[in-house]
């Protein structure tokens, strides 16, 4: 009834996962960390644009993939917690994704240490490939904006995550189960 | 509803961001409110609420926070509604002042405008009516009013504030502290808003007239008044002002007698230091400051600056910071010696961002103002530290700093107060002596004659500063003659202790040693000197920082000057006989109060420090050396201890002063236990009476401590291996023979072992189990051991292993795992158990467990290897063992019993008891296949061990097995090809029954290990199924033959 509307209300008890412990892989963790960078958008054809933002905390720190809106409201310094985070491999870095009905949320600033020494976003050239094979796998950012494949099934997009449409997250990334 | 929704708006929030619970707290008040009061006029509302929290007193807050809310929403009925707040608040509206603090210090970035301007309002209502607490409420609002932001909205508030202030004069003139901070604040404001002249001049005659008026209230405030006053002198009213301060100070306050000085001595009250930082600043630069490790700092600076530092205003606010450093940011030692940003390096980058000229001597000033008239009875040393710290420290990356900081020390001198110079020179003076007395710097001459600083500065400093650019200094008194060398002497060692002190500035570049300097010039310039004099002054009169002062005073006269000694004293005998003077007092008073034991624990160990924390274990090892290592005063409590009857109860205060210590020095466990070996060792070599007893001190040691004897033993070990592990490798055997009930055997004792040591004392060690002085484990402990070892690190695997084969183990009980080792994952364990069965002679015995073993992952090659290495070093031997074992596992049973007559034998999973023949065949097929051995298979005890083997085989296993099988002579009358038909033609009539289980689907599964017949396994399963009936028949007539 105040400010503005919520999605339904994520159990802030929910145990926290530390960086230097996500894995490829993981679904549905909570991440507290505090925002280190926050890159140029990327504007996606349709609208859409995507942030990489770099993100630490007590253990480590790695990339993390926000999309629209939210990517907006972020600064350095920001601490936020990321509700029904995933991560898999895209571009051989281990990235973080906020999953389906997922949500960041910003918590408060500048109180908090990190390490940014471990970066769990090394590039790996070991990395499994993405999960599904061929059309939907990690190199569409750049497929998508050299040659606007993609564009066609993209629709708008909040920020919560895409609803389990094929969205543009399903031809960035493979979607989640 | 969308109506009211905007009505309910308190803070602002970006997408990302909740409500939080307090607003929800608020919110769900307001909602109570509301249910009660919706549709109702004024006289039921009244009664209504009257009502309810008569009801409920919990009710009550739940009200007035609805109130609350709801004056801070409905500016239309704000009136209204704070009267029915006053009327009914129980506690004269305390309840509502305190959520307002927390509005003030905790949400006030965060509230929306039209709010904000509410309560502003409400607290202007509050003001006018007088309410008790509104004063502080005011000083926190007036926080939020930060320096260096000409912003609007933070104009609005400073104009707030100065009409309210204007409009209720009578009413802030009764609060004295108040006034001071007010005019401090407005004095800062004042600064930063020449560009809003007709604010500013209305913010000058308010805080002249304050000033003018009660300027004995402003005193309070202490020098950073005199600062402020120097930043704004250049209005002309505040000139006016100066010159009465400045020739007739006490038509200002009559108690002003010393004019100026008199302010300047006095040290500023910290709450005026905070109150020009925000709350928001002020969590920030104390996190960053207590919590933000060394060189992890760029990007905290980043965002302090971006967020509060990047406007040309806010340049003014640097000082404000620097000053809230200086002197309300005092870290303890602890954070002092740990590796967070020290305040030298956060100044540093306040100093190095400045962009203004003015902002930057305003910094530099503020930095240097508790240096001008600076007084070791009232100031304090953490208020000069950092100006010196930063000069030292800047010098190798940014000498320009060094150099301007320096510069500007010199030209205060003259230049600050010019008509009283020689006080100002004097302050800092005295602020370079306490650096030095305290030992932040052991000299200050590699700062003052760094060939960093450009010569003319050089000269300067050089003129100004000239004792301290010398050391050896031609002023002071003359001394004796015969004191010469005494000096002498304890000035040296008094550097050498100077090593151990100055560990608590960690900041101290390795590159500028100044104690090293200082020796050598004392030493080749041997002249009378005051350095040594001073040095005396020092120890007479400074206690270590960290002591507990308080804690000191609580002791007993007596008590105390002995714990002075204990620091004071030099000479090593003195320092014992006062610990036994120490000790002596305290089993004397039966009643000695338990407060007094804690604060004598907690001074010894301070005192004792330095003693404590160096290396005790002598370098060489003989009785002498020993015994001189426990010549120290800490140990002549234990000495006490151990010379008590055991029954004697005095010796529980000793203990329990024992365990006090330990709290604050937790080295004194394992010192504990080192006393107790170096003693019984020197004392009786031999008497196991003696040990006895002296372990037992340690265990009421662990007794009066409430902790477990293991896991204080544990602690006391693991922190005796961080420190010193020569110590602990020392310590080990003496813990082993005497704890043995404890430790003997123990997981974690012998993990903290072999984690610790390397290799010289792991030969040490395993010399000590050879000559039998050293039992770590017996062999019953072994299997467990062996399982936990499998977490250890590859080394402390090892390191295991070599002491189980020290230990003299007998083979059987390490065997009695192996079937749960795995070749991927316990490399370090197989590989031991394989080099030592190499050693061992092959028995039936050892042969069981090891072809116990699955025979995946394909990769295993450690039965392989086992018989292999068995076959080249005792050849037929193992070829008849292993025979020997597959006949008597291929046994000749009634059709009748078929599956289940041997028992557990029979199945595929071997466990302990002996193999089933299908697993021998198993890795017997995987020798076969590597090669390692061909001759093997042809020993006669072997090729009997086929045929029987084959003759009791299941079709499938045969098709499994049929390389090996094929091994068999060449007279023998079949082929594996043929086996079928030609076996049954020769022999037998008995029925053998297979062994293992011979269902389709475990079948399947061996087949699947075995690499070599997998191509087979599909085809032949289909061949096989529908013969099978038919064919037992046949196998069971050949095993018959066979006997």
């Amino acid at each position: 009834m105040m400010s503005i509307s919520k999605p339904k209300p994520i159990n802030p008890d929910t145990p926290l996962t530390l960086i230097k412990d996500i894995q490829n892989n993981v679904n549905n963790i909570t991440v507290m960390c505090i925002v280190l960078e926050v890159n140029p958008a990327v504007q996606l054809k349709d609208n859409h644009e995507v942030r990489t933002v770099k993100v630490a905390d007590s253990s480590a720190c790695i990339n993390f993939s926000v999309w629209d809106e939210p990517g907006s409201f972020l600064y350095p310094g920001d601490i936020i917690r990321v509700h029904r985070a995933y991560a898999i491999y895209f571009r051989n870095c281990l990235t973080l994704y906020v999953g389906k009905n997922g949500e960041i949320e910003k918590i408060g600033d500048f109180i908090m240490t990190f390490n940014e020494s471990v970066n769990m976003s090394e590039i790996n050239l070991n990395a499994p490939p993405p999960q599904p094979p061929p059309g939907s796998n990690g190199n569409a950012i750049s497929n998508a904006r050299r040659t606007g494949v993609g564009k066609q099934n993209m629709k708008p997009n909040t920020f919560k995550g895409n609803n389990g449409k094929s969205g543009p997250r399903s031809q960035m990334r493979p979607e989640r189960k | 509803m969308t109506a009211q929704q905007q009505q309910l708006k308190l803070f602002t929030y970006s997408v990302i961001e909740r409500k939080d619970e307090i607003e929800e707290k608020y919110e769900r008040c307001y909602q109570t409110l509301q249910s009660l009061t919706t549709g109702l006029n004024d006289r039921e509302y009244h009664d209504a609420l009257t009502s309810h929290i008569s009801k409920d007193k919990s009710q009550e807050e739940v009200i007035s926070l609805g109130l609350l809310t709801a004056v801070l929403l409905d500016t239309k009925n704000a009136d209204k509604i704070y009267r029915d707040l006053t009327l009914l608040s129980r506690d004269g509206l305390q309840s509502v002042i305190s959520h307002l603090q927390q509005f003030t210090l905790e949400k006030w970035s965060r509230l929306l405008e039209p709010p904000r301007k509410q309560l502003l309002w409400l607290v202007r209502e509050m003001v006018r009516n007088n309410i008790a607490g509104v004063d502080n409420l005011c000083w926190n609002l007036m926080r939020n009013a930060a320096g260096g932001d000409i912003s609007t909205t933070n104009i609005a508030l400073i104009e707030y504030l100065l009409d309210l202030y204007q409009d209720h004069r009578k009413w802030l003139e009764r609060f004295p502290w108040l006034i001071a901070s007010v005019v401090y604040s407005f004095l800062r404001f004042i600064e930063d808003h020449s560009s809003l002249i007709p604010l500013r001049n209305r913010e000058v005659a308010f805080t002249i007239s304050l000033l003018r008026d009660r300027f004995t209230d402003c005193l309070v405030i202490g020098r950073d008044l005199i600062r402020l006053l120097q930043n704004v002198s250049r209005i002309q009213e505040f000139e006016t002002l100066w010159k009465d301060l400045l020739h007739n100070p006490q038509s200002l306050s009559p108690s002003l007698t010393n004019g100026i000085i008199q302010i300047l001595e006095t040290r500023t009250s910290r709450r005026f230091l905070q109150s020009r930082l925000t709350p928001d600043m002020e969590r920030k630069l104390v996190f960053f400051t207590s919590s933000v490790r060394f060189g992890h700092h760029k990007r905290y600076q980043e965002w302090f600056q971006n967020k509060y530092l990047n406007t040309p205003e806010a340049q003014s606010l640097r000082s404000d910071l620097i000053r809230f450093i200086v002197g309300l940011i005092h870290p303890t030692n602890e954070l002092l010696c740990s590796d967070i940003i020290p305040r030298w390096a956060v100044i540093g980058w306040l100093i190095t961002t400045c962009t203004s000229n003015i902002a930057l001597a305003n910094a530099k000033m503020a930095l240097f103002y508790d240096w001008v008239c600076y007084d070791p009875k009232h100031d304090n040393i953490m208020n000069i530290e950092p100006a010196i710290l930063v000069m030292l420290n800047s010098l190798r990356i940014h000498p320009t700093v060094t150099a301007s900081l320096l510069d500007f020390l010199c030209r205060i001198i003259p230049n600050f107060y010019p008509a009283q110079s020689e006080r100002i020179r004097n302050g800092i003076f005295v602020s370079l002596k306490q650096i030095l007395d305290k030992r932040v710097l052991a000299s200050l001459v590699p700062l003052f004659t760094n060939p960093r600083i450009d010569g003319e500065l050089r000269a300067m400093i050089q003129n100004t500063f000239r004792e301290f650019c010398d050391p050896p200094a031609v002023q002071g008194d003359p001394i004796k003659n015969d004191d010469i060398m005494d000096n002498l002497l304890t000035s040296l060692k008094d550097e050498l202790i100077s090593e151990n002190d100055d560990i608590s500035f960690s900041d101290e570049e390795p590159e500028t040693s100044p104690k090293k300097n200082i020796i050598i010039e004392n030493n080749s310039v041997p002249a009378i000197k005051t350095i040594p004099l001073k040095v005396k002054l020092k120890e007479k009169n400074v206690l270590p920082l960290d002591l507990d002062k308080e804690a000191l005073q609580t002791l007993t006269k007596e008590l105390r000057l002995e714990t002075e000694t204990l620091y004071f004293e030099k000479d090593n005998e003195r320092k014992c006989e006062a610990m036994e003077k120490i000790v002596q007092l305290i089993i004397q008073d039966d009643d000695i109060y338990p407060e007094m034991l804690a604060a004598l624990g907690s001074c010894i160990s301070c005192l004792l420090k330095n003693q404590i924390e160096e290396k005790i274990l002598p370098s060489v090892l003989n009785d002498d050396a020993l015994e001189d290592s426990i010549g120290k005063p800490i140990f002549v409590m234990f000495r006490s201890l151990t010379q008590f009857a055991e029954e004697d109860s005095r010796r529980l205060q000793l203990f329990s002063l024992l365990a006090e210590m330990r709290t604050h020095q937790t080295r004194i466990g394992y010192l504990l236990l080192y006393y107790l070996q170096v003693s019984s060792l020197i004392n009786n070599n031999a008497d196991r009476k003696v040990n006895g007893i002296k372990s037992h001190v340690y265990k009421e040691f662990c007794e009066t401590q409430e902790v477990e004897l293991n896991e204080c033993l544990l602690s006391d070990l693991q922190l005796c291996q961080e420190d010193d592990t020569s110590m602990f490798c020392w310590l080990i055997p003496a813990v082993y023979d005497q704890f043995s009930k404890i430790v003997v055997g123990n997981e974690d004792f012998l993990h903290l072992v072999v984690s610790t040591i390397d290799g010289s004392q792991i030969q040490e060690i395993i010399c000590l189990i050879l000559q039998g002085k050293l039992s770590m484990f017996r062999s019953d402990a072994v299997p467990s051991l062996a399982t936990s070892s499998l977490d250890w690190e590859t080394m402390e695997q090892y390191f295991f292993w070599q002491l189980v084969s020290a230990h003299d183990i007998d083979i059987k009980v390490i065997l009695s795992n192996i079937t749960k080792l795995d070749y991927n994952n316990h490399p370090e364990t197989l590989t031991s158990i394989l080099l030592t069965l190499k050693k061992e002679k092959p028995t039936l015995d050892l042969l069981k467990p090891i072809l116990c073993r699955e025979i995946k992952p394909l990769n295993d090659q450690f039965v392989i290897s086992v018989i292999s290495s068995w076959y080249l070093e005792h050849g037929d031997n193992v070829a008849n063992l292993v025979s020997q074992l597959l006949i008597s596992r291929c046994p000749v049973v009634s059709p009748t019993k078929r599956k289940r007559g041997q028992g557990q034998g029979l199945g595929s999973r071997g466990g302990v008891a002996p193999p089933s023949a299908e697993r021998i065949l198993g890795h017997m097929e995987r020798i076969r296949s590597r090669g390692t051995c061909p001759v093997l298979f042809r020993a006669e005890g072997m090729q009997k061990a086929l045929q029987i083997a084959q003759a009791a085989c299941t079709d499938t296993q045969r098709m499994l097995f049929s390389n090996l099988f094929q091994l068999l002579e060449e007279d023998e009358p079949h082929t594996p090809t043929t086996n079928r038909n030609s076996t049954s033609g020769k022999r037998g009539r008995k029925a053998a029954p297979t062994f293992g289980n011979s269902n389709k689907k475990n079948a399947k599964s061996v087949i699947k290990d075995l690499s070599d017949s997998s191509e087979e396994s599909s085809e032949e399963e289909e061949v096989i199924k529908p013969r099978q009936t038919k064919k037992r028949r046949k196998i069971n007539a050949v095993a018959s033959e066979s006997d």
